[in-house]
C-alpha cells in the first residue's frame, strides 16, 4: 500500500524533515519516493525503517555522488531518491543507520551545509535590499513587497545558517576530546 | 608524509585494510570485522576520507573497474610511511600508558 502526503520544508529545515520522515517511519510508514513538497511511503512495520537525507557535495548524477550513492547501497540502504543536491536514503533494521560516524566529518558535513545557506542567504538579502530601494521610488507597491518578502526569506535562512553554526560549534568542541 | 599528527581512527583503519585492493565496502565490513563491531565507518565518513587521502596521494584508485563496476583503492609507498609512523606513535602511547599505570599499581595506590 501506498501513500503520498503534501507538505513543505524550507532548505533550513531539513533537521525537521528528517524528524519527520522518521515519525512516519516510526508509524509504520517509510519514504518511497519523493517530489517537489510530495512525499510518497510504503506501508511497512512500524519502527522498521531509518530515513537519512543528505546534502551531496556535487550534482547526484555526477560521477563522484554516483559512486558515494552506490557505496550506500552496498552497506545495506536504499536510496529513494533526490530533490537536487539533496538525497534520501533509508535503511531496513538499523536503528543506528548514520551517514557519518566520526564527529571531524559530522563537523565538515555541517559546515558543507553552512557553506550551501550562506550563498542563498546573501542573494535574498540583496535581491530584497534592491527591490525595495526601487519599490520605495516607484509609484507602485509591487517592488516594495516583493524586497519584503525576500527580506523574510533572507532572514529565515540566515537563522537556518545560525542553527547550523551553533551545532557544529558543539560538536567541533567535542573534537577536542572525541575524534 | 604525515605532519607528525594522530591519524584519525578512520584514516588509520582504511590505510590498514588497503595494504590489499578494496573498494569502499570492503573497506567498511574488513574495519567492523578486526574491530569486532566496534569501529563502523559510516558511508559520509568513509568517502570523505577516501577522496582525502587520494589528494595526499596516501592512496590509489586502480585502474579498471573492479566487481560490479566499483572502483578499488590500494595503499601508495608514501601511505605505507604514514602508516608505519603511526603504528610507532600508537606503540609509544600504550608502552607509556601501561608503564605509569604498572607503576602506580606496584606503588598500592590501587583506584
Amino acid at each position: 500500500m501506498k501513500e503520498t502526503f503534501y507538505k513543505l520544508f524550507w532548505v533550513w529545515e531539513y533537521d525537521k524533515e528528517e524528524k519527520w520522515l522518521n515519525e512516519m517511519a516510526a508509524q509504520g510508514w517509510a519514504l518511497s519516493g519523493v517530489g517537489f513538497c510530495r512525499y510518497t511511503f510504503d506501508k511497512v512495520q512500524p519502527g522498521e525503517y531509518t530515513v537519512r537525507l543528505q546534502l551531496l557535495n556535487q550534482c547526484p548524477a555526477s560521477a563522484e555522488s554516483m559512486g558515494y550513492l552506490r557505496l550506500v547501497e552496498d552497506s545495506g540502504a536504499e536510496y529513494v531518491g533526490r530533490m537536487m543536491r539533496w538525497v534520501y536514503f533509508r535503511k531496513s533494521g538499523d536503528r543506528d543507520f548514520r551517514l557519518f560516524s566520526d564527529n571531524r566529518s559530522q563537523a565538515e558535513y555541517l559546515g558543507r551545509i553552512q557553506r550551501f545557506l550562506a550563498p542563498l542567504t546573501v542573494a535574498n538579502l540583496g535581491i530584497g535590499l534592491s527591490n525595495l530601494c526601487m519599490g520605495l521610488s516607484l509609484p507602485s507597491a509591487v517592488n516594495a513587497w516583493c524586497g519584503c518578502l525576500s527580506l523574510t526569506v533572507a532572514a529565515f535562512l540566515g537563522l537556518g545558517w545560525r542553527k547550523v553554526w551553533q551545532k557544529r560549534c558543539q560538536v567541533l568542541k567535542e573534537c577536542d576530546v572525541f575524534e | 608524509m604525515g605532519n607528525g599528527g594522530a591519524l584519525t581512527e578512520a584514516v588509520y583503519y582504511i590505510l590498514l585494510t588497503l595494504l590489499q585492493p578494496r573498494h569502499g565496502y570492503g573497506i567498511m565490513q574488513t574495519v567492523e570485522g578486526l574491530t569486532g563491531g566496534r569501529v563502523r565507518l559510516a558511508a559520509g565518513t568513509l568517502y570523505g576520507a577516501i577522496s582525502t587521502m587520494l589528494d595526499k596521494g596516501w592512496i590509489t584508485a586502480l585502474p579498471g573497474e573492479g566487481e560490479g563496476r566499483r572502483k578499488e583503492y590500494l595503499i601508495t609507498a608514501e601511505g605505507m610511511s604514514v602508516l608505519r609512523e603511526e603504528l610507532a606513535r600508537l606503540e609509544e602511547l600504550a608502552t607509556n600508558g601501561k608503564k605509569l599505570l604498572e607503576e602506580r599499581e606496584n606503588e598500592g595506590n590501587l583506584l
